[in-house]
C-alpha cells in the first residue's frame, strides 16, 4: 500500500473513532453541564455551553434529598445483595444438576429454561402480578428479590459453561472418599466456580441495578423506591427543572461508571460468556 | 457416580434391596438439586404463562374477580383484525436500526482489534452506554431531542438552522427512537464481536501479513469468517428484539405520535381498554412470532444458538 | 343538582331491587355484596376511630411535600386513639391500583382509580350510605353510586373551563371574553398572529389532561344528560352532537396549528410556568388548576391576576355553560379491618381538613359556599350544572360500550390519537366517522 493511502486510511480510522466517541459521550456530557447550572443560568444558556461554576452541586443536593435517592440506593443495595446471593445459589444448583448427572427429562429441563428466556416478560406481568400477590410479596422488597432470583437463565449458562471445564476426576476422587453429592457441590464445585460467579454477579448486578418495570409495578410504596423508580418519580414534581433532573440522572449513572472503571475486564468477559455459547 | 461421564461400575454384591434403593436415590438426586431452580421457574414463569393462556380464552378485565370463558373469540379477533398488526411496521425501524448497529459494532470491533492509540479508552467509551440505566437513557435522549435541545443546538453550531422536530414529526419519531436504541445497544454487540475477533488464532494474521494481504482482504477472509457465528446470532436476536421492543418508546413517548409498538399496544389493551383476555392473546401471538424466528434460525443455522437476549 | 334530589328519592324504592338484580346479573357478587350494605352507617357512631390507617393517594406531590402528613397530624390530634396514618402515593395511579383491586390490598381508604366500572363498586368498596341520607349534606353523590347505594364521596368538586393568561389575550387584541366556539377559535388565531405565545397547549405527553377533557362532555350545549344520551346514540360524533363538540375544540385547534409545535415533549410542570409567564395563552383544564397556575405565574415573576378562567366555548349563541362535578372520589376498602377510622378519615378530609379550600375545589359539603375562583364564571353569566346520573340499572352501560368499542373515552391514548390525526390534517369528518363506527360497534356488542 502506498504511504499516502496508508496515512489517510489511518486518519479515517481515528476520525471515525473520535466521532463515535463524541456521539457516545456527548449526550452525557451536556446532561452533566446542565446538572451544574443554576436555574437562571440554565434558562439563559444553550445546552452546549459549559457551566459557569463547575463546583455548583446545589442541584445534586436537591435531587438527592427531594428525590429520595438515598433510600433508592439503600433499597437497590438490599435487593442486589439478597437476590444475587439467591440467584447464584439457584443458578449453580441447576447447572450442577444439568452438567453432572444423566437423567430422564434432562433435555426437557434444559428446554424449559431455554424457552423461559424467550418469553417477553413485560407482557406476562398481569399474570405474574397475581402470583406475587398470592405469595404475599406485593409491595415488599421480596417481590423484586424473588423475581430477580427466579427468572435468571443467563447465570445458568455461564455456570454450565464454566463447569464443563472443572474436571470430573475431582468429583470422583471426592466420591471415593465418601463425600455426598451435596458435599461435592458445596465444597468442591462451588468454590471452583468462583470466577464464573464473579462474572454472573457483575452481569446480573448491572441488570438488576437498571431494572425499572419490576420495582415500578410490584413496589409502588415510596419507601420501597429503588434507583430507577426514584429517578422516574422524580420527573413529576421537577418536570420543569431540567437542571435538577439532569443532576438526578447523573447521580444514577455515577455508580455504574465507577464500577465500570474498576471492573472493565470482568464485565467484558462476562458479557461474552453470557451471550454466546 | 458421574453418571453421564463415567460408566456405572457393577455392584460387587448384586443384592436386591440396596440396589433398588441406590437406584431410587440416584434417580432422585438430580431432581433434589433441581428442586429449587425448577420450582422458581415453574412458579414465576410457567405458572403465569399458563394463566396467560387461560386468560386468553376469557373476557377478563383485570379487575373483576370473575372471568367469563369466551372460547376462541380473542384468537378469532387476532386472526381477522389486520389493524392489530399495523403497529408491527414500527418494528421495521428498530430492525433497520439493529442492522446499522451490527454494522457499526463490527466496524469498530475490527478497528479496535488491531493496534490503536488509546485502545482501551475507546473501547470503554463505545461500550459504556450499554450499562446505563434505561430511565436515565430516556431522560438523556429527551433532553437531546427536545426543541432547542442538544441536537438542535449542535446542528445550529454547524450552520444547520430550522431543524425538524425529532420526536414531534411522525415521520421521524420512530427513527429517533430507533437511534436511541442503537446508541444504547451498539456497545453490547461491539464487545461480543471484539471477543470473537480476539479468539481468532494469531497465526492466521501472520500468514496473511506474509502474503501481503491488505486490511480489507484481511477483514474479508479472516475476520468475517471468524465472527460469522456471533454476527448471525446477533441478527436473529435483533429480529426478535425488534418484534418485542417496549422499553425505549414506552419510557420516552408512551407510544404517542405513531411510536406505538406491538408490546405497547398489548399493554394498552390490558390497562386502558381493560381487555386482559385479548391482551393475553396478543402476548401469546407475539411469543409465537418470537419462537418462530428462533425456530427458523435453528433450522437453517443449526450450529448457532440464539439462546439469550 | 336541584332536580336530582327528588329523582333520587323517587327511585329509592326501586334501588334495592336494582341492587339485588345487579348482583344476580354479575353472577359472582353474592360473596362480596349483600352483607355490608345494611349495617354500614350504624357502626360509625358506635366505635371511635382508632389504630392504624393506610391511605392510597394519587397526590404524589402532596405526599412528597408533607401536606398529607399535616392532615394526618390534625386527624390524629382529633382522634388520639389513631396511632398512625400511612400514605402510599402512586405515580401511575390508574395503571397500578386497578391491578390491586381484586387482591383486596389497596389500603383502608383510597382514591377510586379510573377503570373501575360502577357495577364493580360493590365488590371492592364499602357502602358509605344511602343517597337519601347523604344528600342532605353532600354534593356529587352520583358518580360512584349504584341505585341508592353510595360508594364514593368526592374529594372536592370542580368546574369545567379554560385557564388563560389575560395579558396574552390583551396583547393579541382580544378584549372581550370569548365564550362562543367561534370567538374562542378567533381569539386563538389572534394570539397566533399577534404574539409569540402558543395559543393552546395540549399537554399531550403527560396525557391525563387530554383524558380529563371528557369532563367537558355536554358542556358546549349545556346538556347535563349528554353521557347518558350517548349510550343510545350510534353516531355521537356526528356534526352537532355532544361528543362532536367535545372533541372538535381540540381537533380544530390542532388542525389549524394553534397548539404547541412539538406535542411529544410537553411537560405538565412546565406548562404551568409557560402559562404563568405568558408563553402559552390557554389550557383546557378545570377550576382546580386556577390556584396552581396563579402560583406558577407568581413564581415566574408575573402576577396572579394574569390568570383568568373562561367557560368551555359554547355552541349555543349568547349562552355559556360549565359542568360542576366531583374530582377524584374517596372510597373505603370493603376488606378494610378498620372501616370506622377509614370513614372518619373521609369525613375529616371533606369537612375539616381544608384540603378542598387549598385546592380551590367546590366543597363537597352543600353548606359551603362556592369558591371564589368561580366568580369569573358567574360574572360571565355562565350557567352551572351537574351532570345527570345514569338511569338506574344502566350505571355501567357507558363503560361497557366504551370498553367494547375500544375507544377509551376518558383515556389519554384516545385523544393523543386524535391529535396525531389532526396534525396530519386528516379530515375531521373521517376521524370522527371512525369513532362513530367504533361506538356503534361497541353499542351492538355491549347493548
Amino acid at each position: 500500500m502506498k504511504p499516502i493511502l496508508r496515512l489517510s486510511a489511518k486518519a479515517a480510522k481515528y476520525v471515525s473513532l473520535l466521532v463515535a466517541a463524541v456521539v457516545c459521550v456527548g449526550p452525557l456530557t451536556v446532561v452533566l453541564f446542565a446538572s451544574l447550572k443554576t436555574k437562571q443560568e440554565y434558562a439563559t444558556t444553550g445546552p452546549l455551553d459549559p457551566p459557569a461554576d463547575w463546583l455548583n452541586f446545589a442541584n445534586f443536593g436537591t435531587a438527592f434529598t427531594n428525590g429520595q435517592m438515598m433510600r433508592g440506593f439503600v433499597n437497590t443495595a438490599i435487593i442486589l445483595a439478597v437476590s444475587l446471593t439467591g440467584a447464584i445459589f439457584v443458578g449453580t444448583l441447576a447447572a450442577y444438576a444439568l452438567d453432572r448427572f444423566a437423567f430422564k427429562g434432562k433435555k426437557l429441563v434444559y428446554g424449559a429454561f431455554l424457552l423461559a428466556s424467550l418469553i417477553p416478560s413485560v407482557l406476562m406481568q398481569v399474570a405474574t402480578f397475581h402470583i406475587i400477590y398470592g405469595l404475599g410479596l406485593f409491595n415488599t422488597r421480596g417481590a423484586a428479590i424473588v423475581l430477580f432470583m427466579g427468572t435468571d437463565v443467563i447465570a445458568i449458562y455461564i455456570f454450565l459453561q464454566f463447569m464443563a471445564s472443572i474436571p470430573i476426576s475431582l468429583d470422583e476422587a471426592a466420591m471415593i472418599d465418601g463425600a455426598s453429592r451435596w458435599t461435592i457441590y458445596w465444597r468442591i464445585v462451588l468454590p471452583l466456580l468462583r470466577p464464573a460467579i464473579a462474572t454472573a454477579v457483575i452481569i446480573k448486578g448491572i441488570a438488576i441495578y437498571n431494572e425499572f418495570y419490576i420495582p415500578f409495578l410490584y413496589m409502588p410504596s415510596r419507601d420501597l423506591g429503588v434507583i430507577s423508580t426514584s429517578l422516574y418519580r422524580f420527573k413529576g414534581p421537577y418536570g420543569a427543572q431540567w437542571e435538577v433532573i439532569a443532576a438526578g440522572t447523573i447521580l444514577v449513572i455515577l455508580p455504574t461508571l465507577v464500577l465500570f472503571l474498576f471492573l472493565q475486564r470482568h464485565i467484558y468477559r462476562g458479557l461474552v460468556a453470557g451471550a454466546v455459547k | 457416580m458421574i453418571a453421564d461421564k463415567a460408566p456405572d461400575p457393577k455392584p460387587t454384591k448384586p443384592r436386591r434391596g440396596p440396589t433398588t434403593r441406590r437406584r431410587v436415590v440416584q434417580a432422585i438426586t438430580p431432581w433434589a438439586f433441581l428442586a429449587l431452580p425448577l420450582g422458581l421457574l415453574i412458579l414465576l414463569t410457567y405458572l403465569p404463562a399458563f394463566n396467560l393462556i387461560r386468560y386468553s380464552f376469557t373476557d377478563w378485565d383485570g379487575i373483576d374477580p370473575e372471568q367469563n370463558w369466551v372460547g376462541l373469540a380473542n384468537y378469532r379477533r387476532m386472526a381477522t383484525d389486520p389493524t392489530l398488526y399495523r403497529v408491527l411496521l414500527v418494528s421495521l425501524f428498530y430492525l433497520v436500526g439493529a442492522v446499522a448497529q451490527i454494522a457499526i459494532a463490527l466496524y469498530f470491533a475490527t478497528i479496535l482489534s488491531f493496534k490503536v492509540f488509546a485502545k482501551n479508552l475507546f473501547k470503554g467509551i463505545l461500550f459504556f452506554p450499554y450499562l446505563i440505566n434505561g430511565v436515565a437513557v430516556g431522560y438523556v435522549f429527551l433532553y437531546l431531542f427536545r426543541k432547542d435541545g442538544t441536537l438542535d443546538t449542535t446542528l445550529a453550531f454547524f450552520g444547520l438552522q430550522d431543524p425538524p422536530l425529532w420526536l414531534g414529526d411522525p415521520k421521524l419519531i420512530n427513527a429517533s427512537l430507533a437511534g436511541t436504541s442503537v446508541w444504547r445497544f451498539t456497545g453490547m454487540n461491539f464487545v461480543l464481536f471484539l471477543g470473537a475477533i480476539q479468539s481468532i488464532p494469531g497465526d492466521l494474521y501472520e500468514a496473511a501479513e506474509l502474503d501481503g494481504a491488505n486490511s480489507w482482504r484481511r477483514f474479508w477472509h479472516i475476520i468475517l469468517p471468524g465472527v460469522r457465528r456471533v454476527v448471525t446470532l446477533s441478527f436473529i436476536l435483533a429480529i426478535s428484539g425488534a418484534l418485542a421492543v417496549f422499553e425505549i418508546p414506552y419510557v420516552m413517548t408512551g407510544g404517542g405520535n405513531g411510536s406505538k409498538t406491538f408490546a405497547i399496544q398489548a399493554v394498552e389493551m390490558a390497562f386502558v381498554h381493560r381487555k386482559v383476555g385479548l391482551a393475553s392473546a396478543m402476548a401469546l401471538v407475539l411469543l409465537g412470532m418470537v419462537l418462530a424466528v428462533t425456530w427458523i434460525q435453528r433450522r437453517f443455522f443449526p450450529d448457532e444458538r440464539a439462546e439469550l437476549t | 343538582m336541584r332536580i336530582k334530589m327528588q329523582a333520587a328519592a323517587a327511585i329509592g324504592a326501586l334501588a334495592c331491587l336494582v341492587l339485588s338484580g345487579c348482583g344476580g346479573g354479575a353472577s359472582d357478587s353474592p360473596a362480596t355484596s349483600g352483607g355490608p350494605s345494611a349495617s354500614g352507617g350504624g357502626d360509625v357512631a358506635a366505635e371511635a376511630p382508632a389504630g392504624e390507617l393506610k391511605v392510597l393517594t394519587h397526590r404524589t406531590d402532596l405526599d412528597q411535600d408533607g401536606t398529607l402528613q399535616g392532615y394526618a397530624d390534625q386527624f390524629m390530634a382529633k382522634y388520639p386513639e389513631v396511632t398512625k396514618v400511612e400514605f402510599e402515593s402512586i405515580t401511575a395511579y390508574d395503571d397500578d391500583v386497578p391491578l390491586r383491586l381484586s387482591t383486596g390490598d389497596f389500603g383502608d381508604v383510597l382514591s377510586i382509580p379510573n377503570g373501575v366500572t360502577n357495577d364493580q363498586l360493590a365488590q371492592f368498596f364499602e357502602p358509605i350510605g344511602s343517597k337519601a341520607d347523604l344528600s342532605a349534606k353532600y354534593r356529587f353523590l352520583d358518580s360512584f353510586a349504584v341505585g341508592e347505594q353510595v360508594y364514593g364521596l368526592a374529594q372536592g368538586g370542580i368546574a369545567t373551563g379554560v385557564v388563560y393568561n389575560k395579558k396574552v389575550f390583551a396583547d393579541a387584541g382580544v378584549t372581550t371574553a370569548p365564550t362562543s366556539y367561534d370567538d374562542f377559535l378567533a381569539a386563538l388565531e389572534a394570539v397566533k398572529a399577534n404574539t409569540d405565545a402558543v395559543p393552546l397547549y395540549t399537554n399531550y405527553k403527560d396525557g391525563w389532561p387530554l383524558g380529563d377533557l371528557q369532563r367537558n362532555m355536554g358542556v358546549a350545549k349545556g346538556n347535563a344528560n349528554a353521557k347518558n344520551d350517548m349510550t343510545g346514540d350510534d353516531a355521537p360524533w356526528a356534526e352537532g352532537g355532544d361528543a362532536y363538540w367535545l372533541d372538535s375544540l381540540l381537533y380544530d385547534a390542532v388542525d389549524r396549528g394553534l397548539t404547541e409545535a412539538d406535542p411529544t415533549t410537553t411537560n405538565w410542570e412546565e406548562s404551568k410556568t409557560l402559562l404563568g409567564s405568558g408563553q402559552v395563552a390557554t389550557l383546557v383544564l378545570q377550576s382546580w388548576a386556577i390556584s396552581q397556575m396563579q402560583t406558577a405565574a407568581v413564581d415566574a415573576g408575573a402576577s396572579a391576576d394574569d390568570i383568568g378562567f373562561l367557560p368551555v366555548p359554547s355552541a349555543v349563541a349568547g349562552k355559556s355553560y360549565a359542568a360542576v362535578l366531583g374530582d377524584r372520589y374517596y372510597a373505603v376498602n370493603a376488606k378494610s379491618a378498620n372501616k370506622v377510622t377509614a370513614k372518619a378519615w373521609v369525613e375529616f378530609m371533606i369537612e375539616e381538613s381544608g384540603y378542598d379550600a387549598k385546592e380551590g375545589f367546590v366543597s363537597t359539603l352543600k353548606s359551603a359556599p362556592l369558591p371564589s375562583n368561580l366568580s369569573a364564571l358567574s360574572d360571565l353569566g355562565t350557567e352551572l350544572f351537574e351532570p345527570t346520573a345514569a338511569p338506574a340499572g344502566e350505571e355501567g352501560l357507558f363503560d361497557a360500550i366504551d370498553t367494547a368499542a375500544e375507544i377509551g373515552f376518558s383515556s389519554a391514548p384516545y385523544r393523543q390519537a386524535l391529535v396525531d390525526k389532526a396534525r396530519q390534517h386528516t379530515a375531521k369528518a373521517d376521524a370522527f366517522g371512525e369513532l362513530n363506527a367504533k361506538w356503534a360497534a361497541g353499542r351492538a356488542a355491549a347493548g
